[in-house]
């Protein structure tokens, strides 16, 4: 497998590395630079427990080359702790035990702050579309959706 | 002993109060803020220097006896630890969580699609996965069921030797149509 040389900004942070052709970019997140809570759920890309952002989008890592990252920027659960809307996300999800075994809480979250970046006030369709590419067995969508709901900015402020 | 007397105390506080400490209680789980922050540690996250990774291979058919497992190209790949099958358990090969019916690798027979056959052992998780693959598993199909109602039926394809019903329960309690009739 051949190298590839790639840069790219990961939680705010420039990452040089070599990677082959076949790593994705969920295998450099979690296994070269540590980053655990992008989970590896299925590897192909029906479960969305690896969701992170790529350049602003939402996205399932294990689908990405690493290679194809070259000059992006990712975003993981981790990089996103202090952002305000994250911390009421989490807040709420506290609140309504959204957290049951945790697998999928990571990718919930980062699911739930892209919808509100686009949607800051949705309906609770609209949340259900936001994370249908991220799959819970066993929390249950039902707290899931009621702690978005109530991040959501026509509930808060 | 503190922790004792304060759960008493508080069991005490809340009874007075003609409330149960737990039941009907909203409350918060110890683990919920490290659960949210994605902090927990889940197997698949652990990576300890030197260690292997295992990929299971599973049976392609629904019901059939296993004529051949063929291993010798998967063992023969480079940086593969080895391939394990039920030959390989030296205690009890056995999986199952109710009934003693469920072998964690199948021997001789396989009962559903997905049956596990054995596990491919390599330095990583890419050539493990290779190597389960490489690995060439014949089968002499047997007559095959796919509905529970249907199997339960005494003429039905036998999926386990001794009948494919697991347990049969008898429950009866008070009196249903009264019950019925009464309510709302």
């Amino acid at each position: 497998m051949s190298k590839h040389f790639v840069t790219m900004t990961v939680n705010g942070t420039e990452q040089s590395l070599h990677v082959d052709s076949a790593d994705t970019l969920l295998n450099v997140l979690r296994d070269r630079l540590n980053l655990k809570s992008v989970k590896e759920g299925c590897g192909t890309g029906d479960c969305g427990l690896c969701s992170v952002l790529l350049d602003g989008r939402l996205v399932n890592s294990c689908l990405i080359l690493a290679a194809q990252c070259r000059g992006a920027s990712v975003t993981t659960l981790e990089g996103l702790l202090e952002d305000p809307r994250v911390k009421v996300l989490q807040e709420k999800f506290l609140k309504y035990n959204a957290a049951q075994c945790g697998f999928c809480t990571p990718a919930m979250l980062v699911a739930a702050k892209d919808l509100l970046a686009k949607n800051a006030s949705p309906t609770a369709d609209d949340i259900k579309v936001g994370i249908s590419g991220v799959l819970c067995r066993c929390t249950g969508y039902y707290p899931i959706i009621q702690a978005i709901e109530e991040a959501s900015e026509a509930k808060v402020q | 002993m503190s922790e004792v007397s304060d759960f008493l105390k508080a069991v005490k506080e809340k009874g007075e109060e003609g409330r149960l400490l737990y039941v009907g209680e909203s409350l918060s789980r110890v683990d919920g803020l490290e659960k949210v922050l994605g902090k927990p540690v889940y197997t698949g996250d652990m990576l300890v220097q030197g260690m292997l990774h295992a990929k299971l291979f599973h049976s392609s058919v629904p019901h059939a006896t296993i004529r051949e497992i063929d291993d010798s190209i998967a063992k023969g790949m480079p940086r593969v630890a080895g391939v394990l099958t039920w030959r390989d358990i030296p205690g009890i090969n056995e999986s199952a969580a109710v009934l003693p019916d469920r072998p964690l690798f199948s021997k001789g027979v396989v009962r559903s699609t997905g049956d596990i056959i054995g596990a491919a052992v390599a330095e990583t998780e890419v050539i493990a996965r290779e190597a389960a693959e490489a690995v060439k598993v014949t089968y002499d199909p047997l007559p095959t069921v796919y509905d529970p109602v249907e199997a339960m039926r005494p003429g039905s394809v036998k999926v386990h030797e001794g009948g494919n019903v697991a347990k049969q329960m008898k429950i009866r309690k008070g009196d249903v149509l009264k019950g019925f009739a009464g309510s709302p």
